[in-house]
């Protein structure tokens, strides 16, 4: 009995060390044909369950919320009116708007060369770390290129590329750092994630102007990024932890375990 | 060969729950874990000497699917599948009384070693000691991970003896 349970520790222990030694020298690029391999073999499977999935979700919240209509029925009525009178405003703003981004030198939407992709899978464990797609090297994709949704929202960036499948590095991963401004002061600094809960806008002067609400967008600043992808809103101020400069919590205005199509962007037109 | 076909295609359907159909389900930090819950319910059901070669090829390919370090699974996956044999020697595994107990007592050990060697090995990759210490901590997370993964335990044990016993697997 004892042979038997020196045995048995002695193969788990033997098979602890090995995979401990494989973490910590990490050959990533050795196991780089196997998971193309494995990825190749799962993919059709996933972006069919991941696309059920999100319908399935989309419904189960529709009925969830049907005993609120009523209720936002009412309200809505009412917000409707108040917008009609905003919407005078706004176009007046929309004006306003294209003469900023002239100034700011914003690209315009429609000037990048995109590839649409679909999401097929997420990050397991739910860090908000990472998202996979359906497309890589053999469409054209290289590791760096910023990934936006429709309205030029930016998401993340792609990390490890296969030859039909890629995956995502979400801003939210705590190894993200991309350089940013804002638009209405053009105060610089990089937003950075955390641990996948959120975005953190770091590395502001003391001496800069940031305030709740601003709009954070890609500075462009070392050409990764092209200039203007918003990346989200101020929501919170507050010291860093040094004194020596001020971060911001950001909000995105986007959920990412609710989308299924992201776009690449290729280039610039 | 039939148990192995048997084996892998049960392996497929979890891997693929877990990357492409839990993480739209469950909250942040909150997620069952169904490829874990798996290999749980085939220690506890094959035992040790059948299944330890089964977790180290579990993890490696989740591993690959999941673009994790290659080895972070397969050290969760034999320390669960060592935990279960431990207590399986001195205990009866069933479906009722001290079994069920024992049962638990296993989804919530594995969740809490799956959590622990998973958060220490990314803050050890991005170089930053005990950063997820906080989220291994939060006990509304865990429980909610735990409830999840008590049923999800329950239904890989049922479709593993049920697929064991359709298809007439030793």
């Amino acid at each position: 009995m004892r042979g038997i349970l020196s045995i048995k520790l002695i193969k788990v222990f033997f098979a602890l060390f090995i995979f401990l030694l494989l973490i910590f020298l990490n050959p990533y690029n050795f196991f780089s044909p196997f998971r193309s391999i494995a990825n190749t073999f799962f993919l059709p499977f996933q972006k069919v369950f991941y696309t059920i999935s999100i319908a399935v979700s989309g419904t189960g919240e529709f009925l969830g919320s049907i005993g609120q209509l009523k209720n936002e029925n009412a309200k809505l009525l009412q917000e409707n009116q108040h917008l009609l009178a905003e919407n005078s405003k706004l176009l007046d703003m929309q004006n306003e708007n294209v003469v900023l981004r002239e100034q700011l030198k914003l690209l315009p939407r429609d000037k990048y060369d995109l590839i649409a992709a679909s999401i097929v899978s997420q990050d397991p464990h739910g860090m908000g770390n990472w998202i996979e797609i359906d497309k890589g090297g053999d469409d054209g994709i290289v590791s760096g290129m910023p990934v936006i949704v429709s309205k030029g929202v930016l998401i993340g960036r792609i990390k490890d590329v296969g030859p039909n499948s890629s995956q995502i590095m979400l801003i939210t991963n705590s190894k993200s750092t991309i350089n940013v401004m804002t638009l209405q002061n053009s105060t610089r600094g990089i937003v950075k994630g955390e641990y996948g809960l959120g975005i953190i806008f770091d590395m502001i002067l003391q001496t800069d102007n940031i305030s709740v609400s601003d709009d954070v967008v890609t500075s462009g600043i070392g050409g990764e990024m092209p200039r203007g992808l918003y990346v989200g809103s101020v929501r919170e101020i507050h010291p860093s932890n040094d004194q020596l400069f001020q971060q911001a919590v950001v909000t995105s205005p986007l959920q990412v375990s609710k989308l299924q199509t992201v776009f690449i962007i290729r280039e610039n037109k | 060969m039939k148990k192995k076909f048997v084996y892998f295609v049960m392996l497929f359907c979890a891997i693929v729950l877990q990357t492409s159909v839990l993480p739209l389900f469950s909250s942040t930090y909150a997620i069952g874990d169904v490829v874990l819950m798996f290999v749980l319910a085939g220690a506890v059901i094959d035992g040790f000497p059948l299944f330890f070669s089964w977790s180290i090829f579990i993890g490696i390919i989740f591993d690959l699917v999941n673009y994790t370090t290659i080895g972070i699974h397969s050290i969760i996956f034999l320390l669960v599948v060592y935990f279960v044999s431990f207590f399986s020697r001195r205990f009866s595994i069933e479906l009722k009384g001290v079994g069920m107990v024992l049962l638990v007592l296993f989804v919530v050990a594995a969740t809490l070693i799956s959590r622990t060697v998973m958060m220490l090995l990314i803050d050890f990759d991005m170089g930053m000691p005990l950063a997820h210490l906080q989220e291994i901590g939060n006990l509304k997370i865990i429980s909610k991970q735990i409830i999840s993964n008590l049923f999800l335990f329950f239904l890989c044990f049922i479709v593993f003896k049920k697929a064991k016993k359709f298809f007439a697997i030793i």
